[in-house]
């Protein structure tokens, strides 16, 4: 058998950081990046005698990943307790859901094929470990310091079914993922931060065939770039082994990014017995009815839907309404330029945003909610009225964003308006036209290589009188009258 | 006295065992128990098991008395091979008490009750061994150093717990093994539903029921230790109410060998506290 014989079989585990004011079981704030252990109390740093108190917040940010994700809502969901020591688990249990999920069965569209969703369960995060001295490697490190901020965060773990093929799928999986936590307002789903994290179960099977190969869990996927590789070498070394005739064990692999491959993990430490029971110190989670109907009645629109709006609204490419969803706040900025346009078309605010203002945010990190849409809305309606030229466009965008001035302003301030008045240009065109009688002369007589450059000189001529103000387009056609 | 489950907030309490523990008084007299409890109890935002609703008070009603208030004495907890004879004694010397105070006295059979103390000697550890895994060294109390982080909870802990507490981990920890789950805790757990049906069949025909606290009369400290089998026997007869989350309060009656007190406990269905009260003044009223 050859390479292209063989098909990847790829099902994801994404865990998501809900953006909830406090954490799951307690009313700590859940940020990111404060100080070590100062969004710690009682509760989350697991002392004797507290106990865990249900956020509703997170069960509500569940709820609205289910209606878009197609999710069922059982009547009743349970947590449970899921036993192991490390750590950075104050507990040493986690408190997770097992076998009554708080959602089941759903699926996502991506690209036209349906990722079928087995379940998205509620569970708590976990604090950070710091490994001190030794270079930071693990087993050289001096000892350890933990960070439990992060500790008791609601995490939504949303488990795919096998249904990916390849790794460009599985990104695009994550992509649309992404984009729809992002539409819903669950989750900031910033992969960098860690709160978007993801395993990957890869396996690999004959092309055609139904069953499915041994799966090997690969750890440690920080960017959507190792995903995309890991999946690829993972799929690549287990065809290998396959054909040298050796087997897959099922285990736990780590992306070892540094090397571009992955790494067996140690089995036998991480072969847990997680002895899972029910957690008696909460009751068992039944979403009423009402609460079910409000998250359907406010949530927002997905962006599936929100491509398709805006490709036929604005007739734009299904690639730029791709970018402008898939960009947090990009596609709001958009449609609200969109809606304070004075003159010029949808189209050419997206090209616009898709080129300067998306390098101007890619350079400075900001979001797209501190840049104001009515002011490109201002600057794309100077260029349709031919007040400036796309060129001179480009240089006013970059300070209205830089300064937050109105582009207006800029072109005021700079002198940059163009003289685009057909009468006021017409005597112009006249006035150098007379001045330069000889060569309007050698223009009329010449042959299509001399007229060119005498238009040339005439233009700069006309250039010059008009301190660069006039509107080639205008100056053109007044030279194509006067000249006959 | 053991308050109806959720009645009194366990936020503050060390956690043994998580669906199990209750927080109740110890006291002098029915009263004071009673004056404790008011004090207690109520609904706590802090304890998700907490009852919201509001409690039935119980020291109004203390001194009503138990005219007309029908008593069940069960079987399977005082007619059986293993209660000694005098706190059998002490048990019918109680109904006798309720019965000339105006009770009407039957026996009643509640079947599974004789299952209550395997089920919770797998509940109970399994609860412990998870709410006992904090104790690992890593952020407060005790810790014995060694290599790495593993060794030095496993030290930490050898050194912290003692053999009871360490039997009743490994206990826990083996029921809930991967494999042994159902056969064990999951039983258990259908044990416990079971419990629950009899009792509530049972207070269908009866306010409060009547039994030994302890099967035999109270033994000297530490004298059965080295086996903890009968020693885990002797709650033989508080069990299945603590599994069913119901109220129960024990109240002394009479002495046995050696001149120990003897105990007899009145059980009630949830929320039964004020019945259960009464009929509990009532007995130590007759002692007096
Ligand atoms: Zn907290």
């Amino acid at each position: 058998m050859t390479a292209q014989d063989w098909e990847t079989v790829v099902g994801l585990e994404v865990h998501v950081e809900l953006s909830t004011a406090s954490k799951l079981f307690c009313g700590c704030a859940n940020e990111f990046g404060g100080e070590p252990n100062t969004n710690v109390c009682p509760v989350c740093l697991g002392l004797p005698g507290s106990l865990p108190v249900l956020n509703e917040r997170a069960v509500e940010y569940a709820l609205r990943v289910a209606e878009a994700l197609h999710l069922e809502v059982p009547p009743v969901s349970v947590f449970a307790r899921k036993n192991y020591f490390y750590p950075d688990m104050p507990k040493n249990y986690q408190t997770s859901q097992y076998d009554m999920p708080i959602t089941v069965h759903g699926w996502l569209d991506v690209d036209g094929a349906r990722i079928g969703i087995t379940r998205a369960h509620l569970e708590e995060d976990t604090g950070k470990t710091l490994h001190v001295g030794g270079g930071g490697r693990i087993h050289d490190a001096d000892h350890a310091l933990v960070d439990y901020n992060r500790a008791g965060v609601p995490l939504l773990e949303i488990v795919s079914e096998p249904d990916i093929r390849s790794a460009e799928q599985a990104k695009r999986y994550v992509e649309e993922l992404r984009a729809t936590l992002l539409a819903i307002q669950v989750s900031d789903v910033k992969m960098e931060e860690g709160s978007l994290r993801i395993d990957a179960n890869v396996s690999v099977r004959p092309a055609g065939s139904d069953g499915l190969g041994t799966r090997c869990e690969i750890k440690n996927l920080n960017s959507l770039r190792s995903l995309v590789k890991a999946i690829e070498h993972e799929a690549r070394r287990q065809v290998t082994a396959i054909e040298f005739g050796d087997a897959i064990v099922q285990e736990t692999r780590h992306w070892d990014e540094q090397r571009g491959r992955t790494v067996a993990g140690r089995s036998k430490e991480e072969a847990h017995d997680y002895r899972y029971f029910p957690e008696p110190d909460l009751v068992p989670v039944a979403p009423t009815p009402d609460m079910r109907e409000h998250v359907r009645r406010t949530l927002p629109e997905l962006p599936a839907a929100r491509r398709r709006r805006l490709v036929e609204a604005w007739g734009i490419r299904d690639d730029d309404a791709r970018v402008l969803v898939a960009t947090p706040g990009l596609a709001d900025y958009a449609e609200k330029a969109v809606a304070a346009l004075a003159g010029g078309t949808p189209r050419e605010v997206v090209n616009w945003v898709r080129q300067e203002v998306l390098a101007y945010l890619n350079e400075t990190g900001l979001s797209p909610s501190v840049l104001a849409p009515e002011m490109l809305a201002e600057l794309v309606g100077l260029v349709a009225a031919g007040t400036i030229s796309r060129n001179q466009a480009k240089d006013v965008l970059d300070e209205s964003l830089r300064e937050e001035r109105w582009p207006r302003d800029i072109v005021e301030a700079r002198g940059l308006a163009q003289v685009s008045d057909a009468g006021e240009l017409a005597a112009v065109v006249a006035s150098v036209l007379d001045e330069h009688r000889g060569v309007v002369e050698e223009y009329r007589g010449g042959d299509d290589k001399a007229r060119k450059k005498k238009r040339g000189f005439l233009m700069g001529e006309l250039m010059k009188r008009l301190q660069g103000k006039g509107n080639p387009q205008v100056l053109n056609r007044l030279l194509d009258e006067q000249l006959g | 006295m053991k308050p109806t489950y959720g009645a009194v907030s366990r936020y503050g309490l060390v956690a043994f065992a998580s669906s199990l523990d209750q927080i109740g008084p110890f006291a002098a007299d029915v009263h004071d128990a009673a004056l404790a409890l008011e004090a207690i109890r109520g609904h706590d935002p802090c304890d998700s098991t907490s009852i919201a609703s509001p409690l039935p008070p119980v020291l109004d009603t203390l001194d009503d008395g138990v005219s007309g208030l029908r008593v069940g004495v069960v079987e399977e907890l005082t007619d059986v091979e293993g209660v000694q004879p005098e706190v059998r004694a002490a048990v019918d010397g109680a109904a006798g008490a309720l019965e000339d105070a105006g009770a009407k006295v039957e026996r009643v059979s509640v079947p599974t009750v004789v299952h209550g103390l395997p089920a919770y000697y797998l509940i109970a550890p399994a609860e412990a061994s998870s709410n006992l895994a904090r104790y690992d060294g890593v952020r407060y109390g005790l810790r014995v150093d060694a290599d790495d982080v593993a060794a030095m909870n496993a030290a930490t802990r050898d050194a912290g717990f003692g053999p009871e507490v360490k039997r009743r981990i490994m206990l826990g920890t083996y029921a809930l093994s991967a494999g042994y789950y159902d056969a064990y805790y999951g039983q258990a757990q259908r044990v416990r539903t079971l419990i629950i049906r009899d009792f509530e069949r049972a207070y269908e025909r009866f306010d409060v029921l009547l039994a030994p606290t302890s099967p035999t009369v109270a033994f000297p400290l530490g004298a059965k230790t080295a086996d903890p089998l009968a020693m885990y026997l002797s709650d033989v007869c508080t069990i299945p109410t603590n599994l069913a989350g119901h109220p129960a309060i024990s109240v002394p009656f009479g002495t046995g060998e050696g001149g120990l007190p003897v105990g007899v406990q009145v059980l009630a269905p949830a929320l039964g506290e004020p019945v259960m009260f009464r009929a509990a003044r009532a007995l130590e009223v007759a002692r007096r």
